[in-house]
């Protein structure tokens, strides 16, 4: 056998039809006699109907249905949520605004017509009319009383979630220095090349539904369309065609998907809704939306004793399935790569009458990243030392491994120095410092700043995530040698469909070529948990494992009993002592059914689920150069470097182009991301003309190198890199940005950083 | 987007009596096909200008070039004749937008459409440009700053750009380097510089008081007169 397939860098298989302009997204499902779905969604943030007559849109050419709040509430229950944190206040969601509208973007009438452009028309006949009533924009204000998100609950509190370990107020008592920050991760637009969209057919004869949407997570959505049009979940198919990006807004079951399939059996057509993209802004969750208060107790040689911090989460006007589960992360995460004895952490979820947040690529480590890097660069400059010192003093040893957290984590393997040394080197730390000290001289502004992050990836063991957490896989060895595989995950963009077809080809002997791997039908893959949380390869990719082995298992008794002693499979060819068997021959008989073992069953198909003991955790450092323009505060990143070890590299062609993804996101998020409201809780920039979204010219000059340190939790020694250039590049830059201005005064930066605010610091510091 | 009426004009008088009952002029179409179909302005009516053939080429003049209304960015950009009158111009159109903007954007449609940031602005006033207009009533040749300040009549149509030629250092100076500039400076030999991109339209920085600039989410206009400033000094800097 030559040289293994996983481990190369193979151009992803799925590219070819792409490129060629043969995907087929939801929008290119076209049924016929299909009806269009256009919502009437409110302008306001926080107000009372008090008029809603539909009369003049019902009567319009075209218009098959018109639907309100009241109209829906004995037939479809409030949106679900999951109790993901204990105690958590849940106010329900209606399908359609009942009687209150609780954020701009959110629905409260739904025409159903011949054509798209016929619904939209018909919105426009829609009478309405409001009552305000006073809006609550910011969550930390929010938090602390005032006007409430929901009149009948108590507060705007939606959860308080804690965890804690070790003596936190001893290590306090015993600190030298107590090193004090706040850090806000602002609220941002998700914004997938693809907007959000669903089509179902009801076949009133056998009862069946078929829904066809852009998601993240097919089954979840099977699971919930099945709950709430109450119809066995074995009746519906959900189908996730070509999926045009998610970053994590689509996981979620919105409300439109409830309406979509509803629809479709009430009128017995096919029905179809293609989110705008400016509807979009209003009606897909968004991410992020986080202040952090933290409190890092250290001695004056740099060791971290405690960590103390609170955190306020912007919630948004309602749960969405799962996304009480995301802030209380950067809790756990609150030990970063270092050993801390005391942790404490308390994480806050707060209404606002604003649209949903939910997860976002990394989904609350990024959170964490953010505060934990920035903390040590704080320390680092209170106790005067440098950063890359203060992180090599307090990093988690390799031999310290596995290491439990005082956030009662268990991380698995790592080497976070070795990752910390490599991008020093790269981004030849000493050289720049020596040009900074000389560029300072000449009055010129550059930065360099660092982040040693850890991400839990691979997400995760069923006795931590709600509804459980494993992953599935089918193998089928056909009968013409070609393999097919049947996962549960549900990539898009990721590239499973190659990295799958490598491992495959490792353990069989065969070509990728031959292997088609499969994904995004129900009915096709019968169970599954998607993709999110940094666990397709990992999760998917050992359930792919464990039916291989079932496979290679049954073909080596079927030769074995033929061969008439014990064999080997290697190669691609069956071997003993007494001769040996090729796979095309094993292949043959299994399906003949013919020189089987008695009682064994013909063919050649098994399926396994994987359920980690474990979380993974994936590693680096990032570092990024930058120069700040002193007289207007432009600025641009020179250089950047990511470092990164997500255990075994599948494809490192694939990791590559995650790193490069996640970086442009995290700069995104640095340079101009940012969802603005203002005081009546309207999204002021609520289109791409106004969102300012990271451009290719924004990129900078971007090197990586990976290193591999394997998880000891699963059978392929990977760890998930999905996520992790979203954790590690943003505090990175914003650290070099501090870095560059730091000598002048000037510690406080929050995100995004425009050039006129950094021009107003440094006017400010000249003073 | 609505469905809209949609006249092919195939004479200046055609165009012109469609503009006159409140049609909108259909150039290259990468403004105002988005503004369409986001809902912002009204258009009863499309009248398209692609055929016809008074808009369109670039020649040269006695004293300089004319550069046709339905004339592409990109076609400014690559053309030896604008180069050798106005390098400052090519220098701008070959920046606008991204190539495929730039195939498709004109001349005409960004100088009609009034984007107080557009930067052909600044560029075609510091030049000095003139623009020809055309209508049923006859035709008139106003300043380009003029056009840019008070647009076209109703019914009537830009039909070309006439640019002197300029032989003097040039420089262009925009913040920030790409996307809409906040503002932008141009400047020509010895030191007439004009200013856009922060009001509604260019002005000349004579070193008179600024006029009243743009404060909005963007930008403040006490950021953008410290831009203008720094980009004037550097604009002279490296004439």
């Amino acid at each position: 056998m030559g040289e293994p397939w996983v481990g190369r860098p193979l151009r992803r298989k799925e590219d070819a039809r792409f490129l060629k302009g043969q995907g087929q997204f939801v929008a290119d499902v076209r049924l016929p006699g299909t009806l269009h779905l256009a919502f009437l969604r409110s302008r306001e943030a926080h107000a009372r109907i008090t008029h809603l007559d539909v009369a003049q849109a019902v009567s319009a050419p075209g218009v098959r249905l018109v639907l309100t709040g009241p109209d829906l509430a004995s037939s479809l229950p409030p949106l679900p949520v999951a109790p993901a944190v204990e105690g958590m206040v849940v106010p329900p969601q209606p399908v359609l605004a009942l009687d209150r509208v609780a954020y701009a973007g959110q629905a409260v009438a739904a025409v159903v017509a011949a054509s798209p452009a016929t619904a939209q028309e018909a919105l426009q006949r829609i009478e309405w009319a409001t009552e305000p009533l006073e809006p609550v924009v910011d969550h930390v204000r929010a938090a602390e009383g005032g006007p409430l998100v929901h009149p009948d609950l108590a507060s705007n509190v939606a959860y308080t979630w804690q965890i804690a370990g070790g003596d936190v107020d001893a290590a306090f008592a015993q600190a030298d220095r107590v090193v004090e920050g706040t850090l806000r991760f602002q609220r941002v637009v998700p914004t997938p090349m693809e907007t959000r969209g669903a089509l179902a057919q009801f076949d009133s004869g056998t009862g069946r539904l078929t829904f066809w949407a852009s998601l993240q997570r097919p089954h979840l959505t099977r699971s919930l369309l099945s709950a709430v049009l109450q119809i066995p979940e074995n009746l519906v198919r959900v189908i996730a065609p070509d999926v045009g990006g998610g970053f994590g807004c689509k996981v979620n079951f919105y409300a439109e998907d409830a309406l979509v399939g509803y629809l479709a059996r009430r009128l017995d057509s096919p029905v179809r809704w293609i989110e705008g993209r400016r509807e979009s802004f209003g009606s897909t969750s968004h991410g992020r939306g986080q202040v952090s208060y933290a409190q890092f107790a250290v001695k004056n040689d740099g060791t971290l004793l405690g960590v103390r911090c609170r955190s306020l989460a912007d919630v948004g006007a309602y749960h969405q399935f799962l996304s009480a589960a995301i802030p209380p992360l950067s809790g756990m995460m609150m030990s970063g790569c270092y050993r801390v004895p005391a942790i404490a952490a308390t994480v806050t979820g707060v209404f606002t009458n604003k649209t949903p947040t939910d997860a976002y690529r990394g989904a609350g480590k990024p959170e964490a990243a953010y505060v934990v890097e920035r903390m040590m660069d704080k320390v680092a400059r209170a106790l005067e030392l440098d950063p890359v010192e203060v992180r090599r003093r307090n990093f988690i040893p390799p031999d310290a491994f596995p290491y439990q957290t005082p956030t009662h984590l268990v991380y698995d393997s790592g080497n976070y120095a070795q990752c910390l040394d490599r991008a020093l080197e790269m981004i030849d730390y000493e050289g720049f410092r020596r040009r900074q000290r000389e560029a300072r001289a000449r009055g010129e502004l550059l930065g360099v700043g660092l982040c040693s992050y850890v991400e839990l990836a691979a997400v995760g063991p069923s006795f931590i995530v709600p509804g459980g957490g494993w992953e599935k896989a089918t193998v089928r060895v056909e009968r013409s040698g070609r393999v097919t595989v049947l996962t549960g995950i549900n990539p898009h963009g990721q590239g499973q469909g190659t990295v799958f077809a490598q491992i495959v080809a490792d353990r069989l002997g065969v070509h990728p070529d031959d292997v088609s791997v499969r994904y995004g039908d129900t009915d096709l893959v019968s169970q599954g948990t998607g993709t999110w949380g940094s666990r397709g390869t990992t999760l998917g990719g050992s359930a792919l494992v464990m039916a291989l082995d079932k496979i290679v298992g049954k073909m080596t008794e079927i030769a074995s009993f033929q061969l008439g002693g014990q064999a080997r499979f290697e190669s691609g060819r069956f071997q003993a002592e007494q001769g040996e068997k090729t796979l095309s021959e094993v292949i043959g008989s299994a399906y003949d059914a013919r020189g089987l073992p008695e009682g064994m069953e013909p063919g050649l198909e098994a399926s396994a689920y994987f359920d980690p003991r474990n979380f993974t955790f994936s590693f680096g450092t990032h570092a990024a150069t930058v120069e700040v323009d002193p007289e207007t505060g432009a600025w641009k990143v020179l250089s950047f470097v990511a470092v990164d070890d997500c255990g075994k590299v599948m494809n490192p062609l694939l990791v590559e182009g995650q790193l490069h993804g996640g970086v442009v996101q995290g700069l995104g998020q640095v340079l101009c991301e940012e969802a603005v409201y203002d005081a009546t809780g309207r999204l002021v920039n609520g289109e791409l003309g106004a969102y300012r979204l990271p451009r290719a010219d924004d990129v900078p000059p971007m090197e990586t190198a990976l290193f591999e340190t394997p998880s000891p939790f699963n059978p392929l020694g990977s760890k998930g890199v999905g996520e992790s250039a979203t954790i590690g590049s943003t505090p990175a830059l914003v650290n070099a940005l501090v870095d560059a201005l730091a000598h002048l005064g000037v510690e406080e930066l929050d995100m995004p950083v425009r050039p006129e605010s950094l021009w107003r610091l440094l006017r400010e510091a000249a003073r | 987007m609505k469905a809209v009426g949609y006249v092919v004009a195939t004479s200046l008088e055609e165009a012109c009596l469609a503009l006159g009952e409140g049609a909108r002029a259909l150039a290259g179409g990468q403004m105002l096909v988005p503004q369409l179909k986001a809902g912002v302005g009204e258009a009863p009516s499309l009248v398209d200008l692609s055929r016809l053939a008074p808009l369109r080429g670039i020649e040269p003049t006695a004293q300089g070039v004319r550069i046709g209304a339905m004339v592409t960015h990109r076609d400014v950009a690559e053309s030896a004749e604008v180069k050798a009158a106005a390098p400052v111009l090519s220098h701008v159109a070959a920046r606008l937008g991204d190539l495929q903007v730039r195939n498709q954007a004109t001349l005409g449609g960004s100088l009609c459409l009034g984007h107080p940031t557009i930067d052909y602005g600044p560029v075609l006033v510091c030049l000095g440009a003139k623009a020809r207009l055309f209508s049923l009533e006859g035709g008139r040749t106003v300043a380009v700053s003029e056009l840019l300040g008070s647009g076209l009549k109703p019914g009537e149509l830009l039909v070309e750009v006439l640019v002197e030629r300029t032989t003097g250092a040039w420089s262009y100076q925009r913040f920030p380097e790409s996307g809409w500039p906040l503002c932008a400076v141009c400047a020509l030999a010895p030191d007439r510089v004009v200013a856009g991109g922060a009001v509604s339209g260019p002005f000349a920085m004579d070193g008179s008081a600024l006029p009243e600039l743009l404060d909005d989410q963007q930008a403040s206009a006490e950021y953008r007169a410290h831009l203008l400033a720094v980009l004037r000094r550097r604009a002279l800097q490296s004439l």
